[in-house]
């Protein structure tokens, strides 16, 4: 009788644990670097996700909008990449080093033209308006308040071009942004250009993580890396897969619940690069003519 | 950290108070303006052949103007002017100065950057260097600039002792000897 009991009041308790939390899917992206032959594919298995009830998060870890090594792409790749993430619905991108390798006006305009935020909380403006980007920001999905907050590497930035810029180590920015913006309810989400192995030491510097979605390091995380309690999830490269993390949330606290996760293959499709022939034979010649201009 | 940049920019006043003798480099620049509309540069090199005071102003996002003094020289007026910026990666520019007309290229790789140019007139040389900066507090670049009589190679470190780029302080080192600099944008 007494096994019954207890057997009906843990069925009860599970079901009330499920009534209470709210599922949530993270949709992420990281370092596609241009690669517009996987975004189609990319773009459908979005709005597969997005047909259910579950709120969906999409969110991109960085290196999206330059690569010179696809010079046909990179010359005029990034306004296009920038129409697609906002067609799609991109919730916020985290700032990559190569996302900053147009120069800083080149950035800031881009950065008007996106209609999510771009993160970062580790390159603090010592001027005002010298930031294109946000530290963090706060969303409602179904009910949950996600707190989302940016970090980029420090390695391979273009310091000299970005000199009221000072870099601050990602723990001590990211302690400080949580001291400041978080109200002990919020999911925490760190969207980071920052390789897994950079994320977990900071994940055990900084309590209170529930998600750090990394890049930069081109890393698949088939099951997420916990540090405690924070999953650190990275979908590798290119657009070659889109990850997919599924938690159960309770609203009322932020703790969360890893359901699964996903790294859903892409294809490739025909991309449609050739605009950028005259671009770029515009930029060979220049860079031509200027060279002769110094030797001759 | 900007008390020490505040500290080593008097010790170079100091220095050129002293009657040091003057045409100090300050490395060459790229074709890219850093400083936004308003902002004020102010520098000061010092070397074996003398030492340099400038002050650099962005006037617009496309003109720079700059003035330095020397004992050689003692008041320098130059402006550049991008001609080409939103060729990506490649910028241009021209500048007009006492010592000639010259036009400046810049390839922005990121953290590396790769800089050219010619000056025409009576400082006519030809130059180009590499700029690396893959690490917060420090920079180096290195390169080669030829005259007419002497073609010369140079390289330097750029240190940014607040952990941004708005003050420095240098070091380069040319065939005649070593020049130090410090400078820092105030505005």
């Amino acid at each position: 009788m007494v096994r019954r009991a207890l057997v009906l009041a843990g069925a009860l308790l599970i079901v009330a644990i499920e009534c209470l939390s709210s599922p949530l899917t993270i949709l992420y992206t990281n370092d596609l670097h241009l690669r517009f032959e996987r975004v189609a594919s990319i773009e459908r298995l979005i709005a597969e996700e997005r047909v259910g009830d579950v709120p969906v998060l999409l969110l991109d870890a960085g290196d999206t909008w330059q690569d010179f090594r696809r010079p046909l792409a990179a010359v005029w790749g990034a306004d296009e990449m920038v129409e697609w993430m906002n067609r799609v619905g991109y919730n916020a991108m985290a700032l990559g080093n190569h996302d900053m390798y147009w120069g800083a006006e080149r950035l800031g305009q881009l950065a008007r033209r996106a209609s999510f935020p771009i993160l970062c909380a580790n390159l603090k403006p010592v001027r005002p308006g010298a930031a294109p980007f946000a530290s963090s920001t706060r969303l409602d999905a179904g009910g949950i308040s996600v707190l989302l907050i940016g970090l980029i590497t420090e390695d391979l930035l273009p310091y000299s071009a970005y000199p009221a810029l000072r870099v601050v180590h990602p723990s001590v920015a990211l302690r400080d942004e949580i001291a400041r913006t978080s109200d002990g309810r919020d999911l925490i989400v760190v969207v980071a250009h920052l390789p897994v192995a950079d994320a977990i030491r900071v994940a055990a510097e900084v309590p209170g993580i529930d998600v750090f979605v990394t890049g930069h390091s081109h890393e698949e995380t088939s099951d997420p890396v916990r540090v405690g309690e924070t999953l650190i999830v990275q979908s590798g490269k290119f657009g070659e897969g889109l990850g997919r993390l599924a938690v159960d949330v309770d609203p009322e606290t932020g703790e969360h619940r890893l359901i699964d996760n996903d790294l859903i293959p892409t294809a490739k499709a025909p991309a449609e690069i050739g605009r950028g022939l005259l671009q770029l034979f515009r930029v060979v010649v220049t860079a031509v003519a200027a060279a002769l201009l110094v030797l001759l | 950290m900007r008390q020490w940049g505040v500290l080593l920019l008097v010790c170079f006043l100091g220095l050129a108070a002293t009657g040091a003798p003057s045409g100090a480099w300050f490395g060459r620049s790229s074709a890219m303006i850093l400083l936004p509309p308003g902002g004020t540069w102010i520098g000061l090199a010092c070397g074996p052949s003398g030492t340099t005071a400038q002050v650099a102003r962005g006037v617009t996002p496309r003109i720079e103007v700059s003035a330095s003094s020397s004992s050689a020289d003692l008041f320098h007026l130059a402006v550049k002017v991008v001609l080409v910026k939103n060729l990506v990666p490649l910028f241009v520019a021209a500048t007009l100065g006492a010592e000639g007309i010259g036009v400046v290229s810049t390839l922005f790789f990121g953290p590396a950057r790769l800089d050219w140019g010619r000056t025409w007139g009576q400082g006519k040389c030809r130059w180009g260097s590499v700029h690396l900066s893959a690490r917060p507090r420090l920079s180096m670049f290195f390169g080669v600039e030829a005259t007419k009589t002497v073609v010369e190679p140079f390289a330097g470190v750029r240190s940014f002792p607040s952990g941004h780029g708005l003050w420095e302080i240098g070091i380069s080192v040319r065939r005649d000897g070593i020049r130090l600099s410090a400078g820092g944008a105030p505005w």
